[in-house]
């Protein structure tokens, strides 16, 4: 992690205006959130369904209007390019899609999925890009002959290889994988993140993944955030996350995750009630009313983002104090 | 996943077959009148008059001795010819205007649907055939008002397909791959929002059909003494009322298979699950 990011994210908002009967009401989806990614390593943005982590995804790569803050790549300002300028950043920034099923136009064949970003983004001749297809279909471990398929004619698995494949043609540097695995057999997970992983290695590219799944997470990240409500509530890298989980939502949510290894302990931390409806937040923590260590003075303030060592940090004054005496 | 669904032979292929069979041929007619029809369809006098269909007029003739097999080949062209016009503008235009308002949506939106509910308050029949006795006869003008009569039903077909998918995640995708927003509409969404549309116009094109023969049959469609079928039947009536049943009976033979042709085509359609399975 040396040099300059080459994403950056700096106090990113989204707000969805509730029409409705009676008063408008405010719906904060993303609430100042802000994070770097280092060329070739993996951020991963954790968190239940509701707390902000697709609509991340979505305002980093414009496909929604963020409502402020600041996304920085390799240099440009991501936020502010006319919709006339926006293309040319899909140069650097791709997305591999939650759902493989919708994500390919069903009309289309594999090699005109492929071709389309390479036609629209580079000068290349109808050669060269016959032949960098070629080396997409070979990259995702695709035999050359898909390339006539359409994409009903793909397994969910190989369809999912096609989104990584389109999304590498370009060759950017950061791709956003949202949920890539959520709508895959179990069995072919492994080999997607697997693909991610080695595709990462040989080419030095940048993942920001978007998940709920912490095995997943577990196994191909560098550095994690954790997302409640639309904040960060803790981040800090792998290791720090899942080794010595801070923030009492990342313990809920690390407890309530099934483990197969042996010899890690763990101590059951249950949130009680329902997640809270995002709109119009009380004041204070947002796990205030959940959480089992809630104190009084936590439903006053929101508490920031407090540093326990290192690139940790969680927004806990009761467990970030408990474990730094610790 | 439906494509994995083993197909089912669509046990209305028949009717597609049959259809498109019957269109060819229909076409066929209308090109080959063109070139040859056995005799010359204007001239009156080459046989009899009201002669019953024999070897020499297989059709019969009609009022002033003409061959009425020559008139409802020289007809076949007009009439195939204005419906399948017809139906590609209404297509055309109704396909472009409802990818605009599902789309874009807003104001144009807005407006679209008003001005289409205000158009479908009118009985379409009606409305032909008071803009056609302002406006006089003529072969565009027919087009025209035959074509803008069921635009309101292109429009909202594919504006609401156009709706429904461009937040499908292939229109993203379409972004992220250098589409701008037009490009995204017409090569991704429309594209894949034809079907529903596609199968309207041919259950549509049976009532042009329909259409431009009830317009010929009241004397306001193209200019009167062109051979076309709806005038054909309308000038056979006081014949078909003294038995001479043959004047008006071929070329509302050829309305009804016009019609039919097209219809067996949009039920065909509107049932095949073509190998795709969805879109």
């Amino acid at each position: 992690m040396s040099g300059a990011p080459v994403l950056s994210v700096r106090d990113l908002r989204k707000d969805y205006d509730i029409r409705g009967l009676g008063r408008r009401r405010t719906l904060k989806a993303v609430d100042g959130v802000s994070f770097d990614v280092y060329p070739g390593e993996t951020v991963s943005i954790v968190g239940e369904s509701g707390s902000g982590k697709s609509t991340i995804a979505r305002c980093v790569t414009r496909l929604t209007d963020a409502t402020s803050g600041a996304v920085t790549l390799a240099g440009t300002p991501v936020l502010d390019l006319s919709a006339r300028a926006l293309p040319a950043i899909y140069r650097d920034l791709q997305m591999v899609f939650q759902d493989p099923n919708s994500s390919l136009d069903p009309l289309m064949r594999v090699r005109d999925l492929l071709d389309e970003p390479l036609r629209l983004h580079t000068k290349l001749d109808k050669a060269a890009r016959a032949a960098k297809i070629a080396d997409l279909l070979r990259a995702v471990d695709l035999p050359e002959d898909m390339g006539a398929r359409l994409p009903h004619q793909l397994s969910g698995g190989q369809r999912q290889r096609i989104g990584i494949a389109r999304a590498l043609a370009v060759d950017p540097r950061v791709i956003v994988l949202d949920e890539p695995t959520a709508s895959l057999d179990v069995s072919i997970r492994g080999q997607i993140i697997r693909l991610l992983k080695r595709l990462q290695a040989e080419q030095g590219i940048a993942y920001v993944l978007i998940s709920h799944d912490l095995a997943v997470v577990r196994r191909i990240s560098d550095r994690v955030l954790v997302m409640y409500l639309g904040k960060t509530v803790e981040e800090g890298s792998a290791e720090e996350i899942f080794g010595a989980p801070a923030h009492p939502y990342t313990r809920a949510l690390l407890s309530a995750a099934p483990k197969i290894a042996f010899g890690e302990s763990r101590t059951r931390l249950k949130l009680e009630g329902e997640i809270p409806s995002p709109v119009d937040l009380p004041p204070g923590c947002r796990l205030a009313g959940r959480c089992p260590l809630a104190r009084p003075e936590c439903r006053r303030a929101d508490p920031p983002l407090l540093p326990i060592g290192g690139t940790h940090r969680a927004a806990c004054p009761v467990t970030v104090h408990e474990t730094q005496r610790a | 996943m439906r494509a994995a669904v083993a197909t089912r032979r669509p046990t209305r292929v028949w009717s597609l077959r049959l259809g498109v069979l019957l269109l060819l041929a229909l076409v066929g007619t209308g090109l080959f009148a063109m070139v040859w029809t056995p005799y010359p369809p204007g001239a009156m006098g080459v046989g009899g008059v009201y002669q019953p269909p024999s070897i020499a007029h297989p059709f019969g003739t009609d009022r002033l001795g003409a061959d009425i097999l020559s008139r409802t080949m020289d007809a076949a062209t007009t009439d195939v010819g204005i419906t399948v016009a017809v139906v590609a503008l209404s297509l055309v235009v109704g396909s472009i205007w409802g990818s605009f308002a599902g789309f874009f949506g807003g104001w144009f939106d807005y407006v679209t649907m008003r001005l289409l509910e205000l158009l479908n308050s009118f009985p379409s029949l009606l409305l032909a055939m008071l803009v056609i006795s302002i406006a006089g006869p003529g072969v565009l003008k027919v087009i025209f008002v035959v074509a803008v009569l069921p635009l309101p039903d292109y429009v909202r077909l594919i504006r609401i397909e156009i709706r429904s998918k461009k937040t499908w995640q292939f229109a993203d995708a379409a972004r992220m791959v250098g589409r701008r927003p037009l490009g995204v509409l017409f090569a991704h969404l429309l594209p894949n929002s034809l079907r529903p549309v596609l199968s309207y116009a041919s259950v549509n094109a049976s009532w042009v059909a329909a259409t431009i023969g009830a317009l010929g049959f009241l004397g306001l469609g193209i200019e009167p003494g062109s051979a076309e079928w709806g005038s054909m039947i309308s000038r056979g009536q006081d014949a078909v009322l003294s038995g001479k049943w043959w004047v008006s009976f071929f070329p509302g033979l050829g309305i009804f298979l016009l019609a039919a042709a097209f219809h067996l085509i949009g039920d065909g359609l509107a049932d095949a699950r073509t190998k795709g399975g969805r879109a």
